[in-house]
This record gives C-alpha cells, sequence and structure tokens, in this order.
C-alpha cells in the first residue's frame, strides 16, 4: 500500500530524514520508535504534505500513485489520515461544518455527490458512538478549549469519519491519561480493518499494550536503523535508547 | 446651473489630505457629472421625501458659499455635506414605532450620477426599535444618515451591503444618543467596489451605552475604509467598538476610530477594538485607532492588529480533505464570525454566513 523509498527531507535547509525506506502493506500495523530528534514526526508531517518541509529525494507511493506530487487535501482524500500530536485549534469553525467540508471534500474528490444533511448527522451520531466522544464536543468549535484527551479523541472521531486507508498516529498517547488512551486506543482497534493499515509514532511502549504492532522500527538520525518485532518495545523500555546510539554513531 | 458648475469642480479636484487618507476621493467619484436622488423604500415602498426647510433661491445662495470654502480645500469634511445638499435638498425623514423592525432600502441604480439620499431616523423616549437598512449602488451612492435616539430609548441597527456586484458606495452617520438610551450598530460591506463609512457617534446623556461594530471583506482591487468618531460629552456612559476585516487578493481596507472624552464625561467607559486579516501577500490593511481623553476618572482602551491565516489551521483542515479555497474561505468566515455573531436578527446572520462560507447553513 505505503512504499517509501530513499527519502531525504529537510526543514529550515536542516536534513531531518536522510534516507528513509519502508514499505507497508494493508492490514500491517507498523510502530516507529526512536529517541526525541530522530525524525519521527517529520517523518509524519512529510507523508501528510505539510507545506513546512521540502522532500530533496526519494519517492513514496500509495496505492501505486506519487503520493509526493499531491497536494495536502489530495493525499487526504486519497486515504492519508494524520492523528496529530498536537490537534490545532480553529475557533469560529463549528465541528459540524468543518466536518461536513472535510466529508463532503472527499466525495467530490471521489466524483460523489455531497451528503445531505440529514444523512450527515446520521453519519455524525453514528461515529460518536463508536468512539465514545461526548456528544457536546462535535457541537464546539473544532479543537476550541478541548482538553488534551478531548483533542486525541477528537481526532479518532475524524478517522472514523473519513475511514482512512493509512491511518498515522503521531504520538496519540502524549497527554492522554490511562483512561483516555484505552479509550482513544480501543477506537483504533475498532476502525481497524483487513483494507487499512496504520502506523503508529511513539515513545513508550505503553500505547503498544493497545495497540499491538506487527512491525517495530527505529529511526535514529533520519534513517531507519533497526527493525524487529514487538517484543523490541519491551527491551527499550528496560535498556533505553543508548544501545542504539552506540552502535550508529553518526 | 451654477450648481451644475460648482459640482463639477468639486468632482475633477483631487481630494488630498488626512481625512481621505485611505479613499481616493477623485476615484470615488470618477465619470458622474451630476447628483440626482437615490430611491429609497420602506418595507418596499417609496419612503415620502419631506420639503426642502429654506426656499431654493436661499438654498442656491448658502451653497454657492460652501462650494467656495470646499474648492478651496477639496479634503474639507464639508465637500460631501456640499454634495448632498446640492442633490437634494429634501430627505426623508422616519419615526420608528416601538416595537418594531422597519426594512429601509437605498438603491442608486446604474448611470452616471451621484446617486444621494438623506434620511434621518427619530426613535422615541423609551421606545425599542430595530432597522436593518439594506444598501446597494450600481453606480454611485452618497448617504447620509441622521439617527436620535431619545431618552431611554434603544435601536438596534444593522447597515448592510451584501449585493455582488455593488459599485461606490459612501454614508455619512451621525448619531446622537440621550440619556439612559442604547444603540446597537452593524456595518456590513461584502466586497463592494468601494465602500467608506463614516460614523460619528455622540453621548450626551448619563447612563448611555453605544455598541458600535463594523464587519468587512473585500477582495480583488477593492477598498473598504471604515472612520469612526465616539463623543463621549456626558458622564457615566460607556461605549464600545469592533470592527473585523478580511482583505484578499490586491484589496484594501482601513479603520480609522477616535473615542474623544470631554472633560464632564466623568467615569466614561469605552474601548475600541480593529482586527484586519490579510488574506493574501499583497492585500493591505490600515488602521488609525485613536483616543483623545480630556476627563481624568476614565476607563478607555485600543487595540488595532493585522494578522495572517494561521498556517497550522489552514494545513490541519486541508489534511481532512478539505481543499484550500475552501479551508481559506472557513477560517476567513470564522475570523470575522465573531462580530456576525453580535446582529440581532437571524434572518440577516444567516444570509451573512451563507455569503462568508459559501456553503448554505440553514440546513445544519
Amino acid at each position: 500500500m505505503l512504499s517509501i523509498k530513499d527519502l531525504h527531507a529537510t526543514v529550515d535547509n536542516k536534513e531531518i530524514l536522510r534516507g528513509i525506506n519502508l514499505e507497508v502493506k494493508p492490514g500491517e500495523t507498523h510502530a516507529i520508535m526512536g529517541p526525541n530528534g530522530s525524525g519521527k514526526s517529520t517523518l509524519s508531517a512529510v507523508l501528510a504534505g505539510n507545506p513546512a518541509y521540502t522532500v530533496t529525494a526519494g519517492s513514496v507511493t500509495l496505492n501505486g500513485k506519487d503520493l509526493l506530487a499531491m497536494k495536502p487535501e489530495d493525499r487526504a482524500n486519497e486515504g492519508v489520515f494524520l492523528s496529530f500530536q498536537y490537534p490545532v485549534e480553529i475557533p469560529g469553525v463549528s465541528m459540524a461544518n468543518f466536518m461536513k467540508a472535510a466529508v463532503n471534500g472527499k466525495r467530490k474528490y471521489q466524483g460523489l455527490d455531497p451528503l445531505s444533511a440529514s444523512d450527515f448527522l446520521k453519519l455524525m451520531n453514528e461515529k460518536k458512538k463508536l468512539v465514545e466522544i461526548d456528544s457536546k464536543l462535535t457541537n464546539r468549535a473544532v479543537n476550541e478549549g478541548f482538553s488534551g484527551g478531548e483533542k486525541k479523541k477528537n481526532e479518532i472521531f475524524q478517522m472514523a469519519m473519513l475511514q482512512p486507508c493509512l491511518r498515522i498516529l503521531d504520538e496519540t498517547d502524549s497527554g492522554l491519561d490511562i483512561d483516555a488512551l484505552r479509550i482513544v486506543a480501543n477506537g483504533v482497534n475498532k476502525l481497524k480493518t483487513p483494507e487499512n493499515a496504520t502506523i503508529v509514532i511513539t515513545h513508550y511502549q505503553r500505547l503498544l499494550d493497545y495497540i499491538v504492532p506487527d512491525f517495530i522500527h527505529i529511526l535514529y538520525h533520519g534513517r531507519i536503523v533497526m527493525t524487529a518485532d514487538k517484543s523490541l518495545a519491551l527491551d527499550l523500555e528496560k535498556r533505553g535508547y543508548d544501545w542504539i546510539k552506540e552502535q550508529f554513531p553518526d | 446651473m451654477q450648481q451644475r458648475n460648482h459640482l463639477k469642480q468639486i468632482l475633477e479636484a483631487t481630494p488630498k489630505g488626512e481625512h481621505f487618507l485611505y479613499t481616493d476621493m477623485a476615484q470615488a467619484l470618477a465619470g458622474l457629472s451630476s447628483a440626482r436622488p437615490a430611491a429609497i423604500t420602506l418595507a418596499g415602498k417609496p419612503l415620502p421625501l419631506e420639503e426642502p426647510e429654506a426656499d431654493n433661491e436661499t438654498r442656491l445662495a448658502t451653497l454657492d458659499a460652501i462650494a467656495d470654502t470646499v474648492v478651496a480645500d477639496p479634503a474639507s469634511p464639508l465637500y460631501l455635506d456640499f454634495l448632498a445638499n446640492a442633490a437634494t435638498p429634501s430627505g426623508a425623514r422616519l419615526t420608528l414605532a416601538a416595537g418594531t423592525r422597519a426594512d429601509i432600502a437605498v438603491h442608486a441604480p446604474e448611470g452616471d450620477d451621484l446617486r444621494v439620499q438623506r434620511l434621518v431616523v427619530d426613535v422615541p423616549s423609551l421606545a425599542s426599535a430595530d432597522a436593518v437598512l439594506r444598501i446597494s449602488s450600481r453606480s454611485a451612492l452618497l448617504l447620509q444618515l441622521k439617527v436620535n435616539i431619545g431618552q431611554g430609548a434603544s435601536l438596534r441597527l444593522v447597515v448592510l451591503q451584501d449585493g455582488l456586484d455593488d459599485k461606490r458606495i459612501l454614508t455619512r452617520t451621525t448619531v446622537d444618543l440621550q440619556a439612559h438610551s442604547r444603540a446597537e450598530l452593524t456595518y456590513v460591506n461584502l466586497d463592494p467596489q468601494l465602500a467608506r463609512n463614516e460614523v460619528k457617534c455622540a453621548i450626551h446623556g448619563a447612563g448611555a451605552d453605544l455598541r458600535l461594530n463594523g464587519l468587512y471583506v473585500v477582495a480583488a482591487d477593492h477598498t473598504v475604509d471604515n472612520e469612526t468618531l465616539v463623543e463621549h460629552h456626558a458622564g457615566h456612559s460607556s461605549s464600545s467598538q469592533l470592527f473585523k476585516g478580511i482583505a484578499h487578493d490586491n484589496a484594501r481596507m482601513a479603520f480609522g476610530g477616535l473615542i474623544l472624552v470631554k472633560p464632564d464625561a466623568q467615569k466614561t467607559s469605552a474601548e475600541q477594538t480593529n482586527r484586519h486579516m490579510l488574506a493574501s501577500t499583497t492585500a493591505r490593511a490600515f488602521a488609525k485607532p485613536q483616543l483623545e481623553i480630556y476627563a481624568d476618572d476614565v476607563k478607555c482602551s485600543h487595540g488595532a492588529t493585522t494578522g495572517q491565516i494561521d498556517p497550522a489551521q489552514l494545513f490541519y483542515m486541508r489534511q481532512r480533505g478539505i481543499d484550500e479555497a475552501t479551508a481559506r474561505r472557513l477560517l476567513a468566515a470564522a475570523f470575522v464570525g465573531e462580530v456576525v455573531d453580535t446582529i440581532p436578527f437571524e434572518d440577516v446572520k444567516t444570509s451573512i454566513r451563507s455569503r462568508l462560507t459559501g456553503q448554505d447553513e440553514a440546513s445544519l
């Protein structure tokens, strides 16, 4: 589904990604771990098309299509969903209007007519129940005044509404208490299908107790330096990253 | 004939100077050959005009006198008064009945005349009334509006320009508030070719409260200019102003606001806020917030900011599949939404919102 080959990217002329290679197949869950500053969040931003980052070399294809040539909204409509580490507050734009624009943006991209108001409300109510999000949240402006946990739940709600094929969770566990973490992870698991794939970016092993990965990749200095199964997370929790840093002095 | 010559002279003059710093009056009035009355209606029916106060000979003589000074100083604020007087000796007068809403429309049809209208609105003591004044112009319109709000009376007024192809519009409003009266005024301009609103509010009695708000969106090479003057002549009165505008493309927007607190106006509370959003790198915004305070026990503040669309918000929306143009439109509508929310009339609110977001929100 997703194929990343020798991806290099810079921000403010500083090279952050220095040759990433990654293959993700439908149904798989990949965890990306690594010390601070290794390029994890940059990778998610580059895949989503954040204009602050510049790709200097390499290729990324999604279902055979050149992802890097697409605008951020087209990538989203092709099925890339980024759950933000820090979801953005948009005062003055209601959740309902925001979601309506997003759902109908995707339908327009697919050549479908916009949803009627009643079908849209039905869809919202159905997905709200699925991800255990408080009904009141969707009556407010996008993320405005939401707690850290509410913002992350809202990300999962949006994921439920948009049904992406590639789900990228950027530090979804940061700022969550245990209960919120469980609800968010449950949402991700409920929305998992044999057709979609998940990339989980995290510092900690804790999230991976809930969202169990098929592979764990260690990102260090802008490269994937190690790939293993889920037992690697436990190792890292015990031993930290120093032994990896020693192996790959740069 | 004499009148026409003076008008022509004035139209050919290029006003310079501080009063019209942000509005090119020569451009605003270019190509106009004469001035004629504009159409004014109340609930769709023509509003009768009052007879001129003085006889015509006297009036023309007075105009000559004004014209001499005006032509000598074309940037004088008297200039537009002169135009109004020259074109329409008469004007409409409307007394608002308590508990009613008046829907007034002023329209300038196509042509190369300056269309002029004068309207006096009275709100009698202790009455509460609403008014929506719709303005449209296919050529050039000058509206002189005088609002008298009696003791203990209250008025909610929206001056609304929301046509898709409005040309040049100049409004000059004076509002007089007596003791314990209240006024909520909102000026809305949705992308006219050129609009300038001059609003002068004077508070004459204690306990009066003024809310003066403005919302404007400009695109292409269009201009919107709001100039306000709020005078506190009496103590224990309050005023607040909120003007928010967005400029796209090569458009220009300006806000100039002066709060003037006279020596007798102790315990005045006055605030003024102006926020501009530049939605393109070539749009321009001008702001001139001013305070002039001659009393020593008052609470006054002003603030003006100019910003841009937040790239983080824009990217977040695009990541959800909302195309850039739609995302920008939603963010721009959200920016001025704070002013839309203050409009007391649901029908007006809904029509402005759907213009701003480009979607029919009534269904949500």
